[in-house]
């Protein structure tokens, strides 16, 4: 595993305990739907037609929906920035579609760097959603839990 | 009918007019579904069917002592039935979250996707040049390297 495989990987993880342990009802589910994407991503990873991954497009495209989505209908600054890395990884997508000599390498370096994006996008959400003046959710499920034990 | 709202119910009420059922509940540390209940028996007890009616009979009694739901009935018809879109709360450090128009959001997100192409081609870049600077000191110490 590359130095960056590994960096991108931790990112990963890392935004994904943070965004289900310290976020809000937004951060969570946009965590949730990231988790399901990324698995679905690599259940399809191999899966190309003339060196185009239509599967892992299509994945890609239904978060980017999803995120766009949440951006729309819940107030996040960060939703906006996530949408807008979002938004070019599908030019990433495009760019491989339309230009033929792109290696997959290229490809997938670029799309790498605007995914760490959205990590880093969905990490300062729990910011943002500190500075909202919301409750984490998962210390509230944790005392009615405790609460309901007790 | 009950007449007197509690204090959580008149509280909640209250901030019906700066704030969305979500920003009522972390505020007070309630669930949103508290919230609404909370408020909807409020209208009840005030004999109307909006939270916008409700506030505006909770407002001008206000200071009086007669009870609200003495005026309730004859209210409901003058108080406009269009729900109000509830002012922004600031949050920590003065946060507001970013505005509501969709259009808006659209833009700003296509926006940060420019703001995002520069940074990364800035930073793929220096990268580059960091690369190219490392190649030529390795050049320079071990000419026969390659």
């Amino acid at each position: 595993m590359s130095i960056y495989h590994s960096v991108f990987l931790a990112l990963s993880l890392t935004a994904l305990a943070l965004g289900w342990s310290l976020g809000g009802h937004v951060e969570r589910r946009a965590t949730v739907a990231y988790l399901l994407a990324m698995l679905a991503s690599l259940m399809v990873q191999n899966v190309e037609t003339d060196r185009i991954r239509w599967l892992l497009i299509l994945i890609d495209l239904f978060f980017v929906v999803f995120i766009f989505r949440l951006a729309l209908t819940h107030d996040r600054w960060w939703l906006l920035t996530a949408c807008a890395a979002l938004l070019l990884v599908m030019f990433a997508h495009a760019a491989l579609l339309i230009d033929t000599t792109m290696s997959a390498r290229t490809n997938a370096a670029t799309r790498w760097i605007f995914e760490s994006m959205f990590h880093l996008c969905l990490i300062a959400g729990i910011g943002e959603r500190w500075l909202a003046r919301e409750p984490a959710v998962l210390p509230q499920q944790l005392s009615r839990l405790r609460s309901s034990r007790a | 009918m009950q007449t007197r709202l509690t204090p959580r119910q008149e509280e909640c009420l209250r901030l019906t007019k700066w704030m969305t059922d979500r920003e009522i509940a972390a505020e007070l540390g309630i669930s949103e579904p508290t919230v609404k209940k909370h408020v909807a028996e409020a209208c009840q007890r005030l004999g109307v069917n909006r939270r916008k009616a409700a506030l505006a009979i909770l407002e001008e009694t206000e200071g009086e002592t007669a009870l609200p739901s003495e005026r309730a009935t004859g209210q409901e018809a003058a108080v406009p039935t269009v729900e109000i879109e509830p002012a922004r709360v600031p949050g920590r450090f003065g946060y507001l979250p970013p505005p509501r128009n969709p259009l808006i959001r659209i833009g700003i997100a296509l926006l940060l996707m420019i703001v995002l192409i520069l940074t990364a081609t800035l930073l793929i870049r220096a990268m580059a040049e960091s690369h190219a600077h490392v190649e030529r000191i390795d050049q320079a110490v071990m000419p026969d390297r390659d």
